[in-house]
């Protein structure tokens, strides 16, 4: 190459390079995750070592403090929380327990998705609600006494294999009131080690009211495992 | 022997002076800036996705994992360039030569995969971070558990590293050229192998439309290119042609012409000095390819080269039947008048390098005196195309200097002389306006390396020094 024609190709080269650099950083403001974080620095409990741009993050760091208890004790249904504020009672099992959880819960989810049955709180003094009945207009608010915690409904997401890795996911969504309370992992096998982003989606679903995943901004190492928790529930929130 | 002679009428006419050189560097720079730019694509293409900004040195996920999307991007664009330049494309011949060509695509194939293996160590390390497994753990994860995509590309890794083992400098000394040949053949399948996880698991590439569709335009290019000039043309070209050998013709003890002759030989469009790939079809020779020049200059009646015998190979095409089917490749080369640029032309041939000086001193076009050939033989009366050269410079007016015998010293590419003058003076002694002439030089490497240093120091610029390596 003459010297001339050098220095052109590297001008433009560097030149394309910065604007895409600038558009690249600029896009990727709103980016939050990156599991790899998450997983170097999960000893010490704080998942959201690099969530910058997400609203429920301030009050998401106090979930994680809770995993086991409300994992072993309620296999499938979080109805029978007491109530609480919303965004620490979306506390979920470690990964590791639901998975423990999974084998047992799946045979009994699958029966329940066939019918999308609500599986109401057996506890509460409310019945379900009808099965045709939309999420907001609940029969309960009308009445005369406003308990917030009573119309707890659940409703299961279809199970969703991972496009690449093969894992399997599933997903329950609890609304209390028509708020997203909780959202539990019914079947959660991804690939060995992917499945540490699960707490952080489920955190960011509950807190977003059930909205999904923003996967195009996503950098978390767990791109597959993210898509398909946002399948199953997506599906989930489709059936209320 | 003389009545065997077939002469060519020279060229008419030829463009003298550096502006056509102006226009093949053009081109060049034209080729090489368009493959920088595909690099500066695929790092934009990096760059965009906006990952840089997320990366923090204490947690190595985050950069591994961009060393690993940055070097596969790389690779891969380097890869596709390695390829196309060995992909016998007419319009990189025509601007850098087949040797070039091939020298540069020799030079990627470390680089590459140094690349290749960064990405796939960055990943995997990055992976195994990730997943808190050791690294022997996540790899076999990643083969065996996670689709069969990565299982692909791990194959397709091992194959690259067989291929490039296979063809660095010592391998190729150990290996037949056949082994070789085949082992290389491998690298097709590499390279589709690890398309699959591309689309399916890279970062920068699946489900984003714009970037899947440069990325596909890529290897389409490449792969069209690779289809027709390497694979279909020869064969299609052959079948029009109908190329058969004619006749056989003893040119010296160690030296054979080969006439092919066919349909509308006119068409061929080859030139002096460029050389064609010769493939002969019987059942057990069709699958080797054979590099040969033209011996004669281009006509409508017959193709010829003129064989030596250096290898098995070699020495079984001299026994070639007439009547034979040949597949010819070509023509390809820069070895021709198109790189002339003055008046005067000195063409210095050593041995079984004389078949392209032969086509070159048929074909240019000169008056007498203009054209200074020098032959180097072991014995002339041994010497391939010997007479023809006589013939042609006593017809043309050309001035034709054997040198004969063995040579002085080691480093001296002449034979020996009594007051053991240096080359470049004996040769500015054989052709006076060395310096100013265009100098075509064919002979074994090592021998043109000599010659280009003695032509060096009797003032010939560079750009006027003709040489083709045989680069294979």
């Amino acid at each position: 190459m003459r010297n001339t024609t050098k220095t052109f190709v590297a001008s433009v080269g560097m030149g394309i390079c910065a604007i895409s650099y600038a558009i690249g950083a600029n896009s990727a403001a709103g980016t939050s995750f990156s599991l790899g974080a998450l997983n170097t620095n999960s000893g010490s409990a704080n998942p959201t070592v690099g969530v910058s741009d997400n609203p429920g993050a301030s009050n998401t760091s106090s979930s994680s403090a809770q995993p086991s208890s409300s994992g072993s004790a309620t296999t499938k249904t979080s109805a029978s929380h007491s109530p609480k504020p919303s965004s620490s009672s979306s506390a979920q099992p470690s990964s590791s327990s639901s998975n423990t959880a999974t084998a047992a819960a799946k045979k009994k989810t699958k029966k329940t998705t066939k019918k999308t049955t609500t599986t109401g709180s057996s506890s509460g003094p409310t019945p379900a609600p009808t099965h045709t009945s939309s999420n907001t207009p609940t029969p309960k608010p009308s009445t005369s006494t406003p308990p917030p915690s009573n119309t707890t409904v659940t409703k299961t997401g279809s199970l969703v294999r991972e496009t690449v890795y093969g894992g399997q996911i599933q997903v329950s969504v609890t609304k209390t009131n028509g708020k997203v309370t909780a959202v539990d992992l019914l079947v959660a096998s991804a690939t060995a080690g992917r499945d540490g982003i699960f707490p952080y989606l489920q955190q960011l679903a509950v807190s977003s009211n059930g909205a999904q995943f923003n996967t195009a901004k996503n950098r978390t190492g767990a791109t597959y495992s993210a898509e398909a928790f946002n399948q199953s529930l997506a599906s989930a929130m489709s059936k209320f | 022997m003389t009545a065997n002679m077939r002469f060519t009428e020279p060229n008419k006419k030829v463009r003298l002076g550096f502006r056509k050189i102006i226009k093949v560097q053009r081109g060049q720079d034209f080729v090489e800036a368009l493959a920088w730019l595909s690099i500066v694509a695929v790092v934009s293409m990096f760059l965009l996705d906006g990952n840089l900004a997320q990366i923090k040195l204490e947690t190595p996920p985050t950069w591994l994992t961009a060393i690993s999307r940055l070097t596969a991007l790389v690779a891969t664009d380097i890869l596709l360039i390695h390829m196309l330049l060995v992909a016998r494309v007419p319009w990189i011949d025509r601007l850098y030569g087949h040797d070039r060509a091939t020298l540069t695509h020799k030079k990627l194939g470390k680089p590459i995969l140094y690349l290749v293996i960064a990405h796939f160590l960055a990943s995997l390390i990055s992976y195994a971070i990730t997943a808190k497994t050791t690294i022997v753990n996540e790899f076999f994860t990643l083969a065996l558990h996670s689709g069969r995509d990565l299982l692909w590309s791990i194959l397709a890794l091992a194959l690259m590293i067989v291929v490039v083992v296979s063809s660095i400098n010592i391998a190729r000394k150990r290996l037949s050229y056949e082994t070789w040949y085949v082992v290389h053949l491998l690298s097709y399948f590499s390279v589709a192998l690890a398309v699959p996880h591309q689309f399916s698991t890279g970062t920068d590439i699946a489900g984003k439309w714009p970037q899947t569709f440069f990325w596909v335009t890529l290897y389409l290019f490449v792969v069209c290119n690779i289809a027709w000039f390497r694979f279909l043309a020869p064969i299609v070209g052959s079948v029009y042609h109908g190329f058969k050998v004619i006749e056989t013709a003893s040119e010296s003890s160690d030296a054979t012409s080969i006439y092919i002759g066919g349909r509308n030989l006119k068409r061929v469009g080859g030139k002096a000095g460029q050389f064609y790939i010769l493939r002969v079809m019987t059942g057990k020779e069709w699958w080797r390819a054979h590099p040969f020049s033209l011996s004669a200059a281009p006509n409508d009646k017959f193709i010829r080269f003129t064989i030596g015998k250096r290898g098995d190979d070699t020495s079984l095409l001299q026994l070639i039947k007439p009547g034979t089917r040949i597949i010819l490749e070509g023509p390809y080369g820069v070895f021709t008048e198109d790189r002339r640029t003055r008046e005067k032309v000195t063409l210095i041939a050593a041995g079984i390098g004389a078949p392209p000086i032969r086509a070159l001193a048929e074909s240019m076009a000169a008056r007498p005196g203009d054209i200074n050939i020098i032959y180097r033989v072991r014995s002339e009366s041994d010497a391939p195309l010997v007479e023809e050269l006589k013939e042609l410079s006593r017809r043309r007016g050309f001035k034709l200097t054997l040198l004969e015998g063995s040579r002085g010293n080691p480093k001296s590419w002449m034979p020996a002389h009594p007051e053991n003058l240096p080359d470049h003076a004996r040769l500015s002694l054989i052709a006076p306006w060395v310096s100013e002439s265009d100098v075509f030089i064919c002979g074994p490497a090592p021998w043109t390396k000599t010659v280009e240093k003695s032509l060096l120091r009797a003032g010939t610029p560079s750009h006027q020094i003709h040489a083709e390596e045989f680069a294979w």
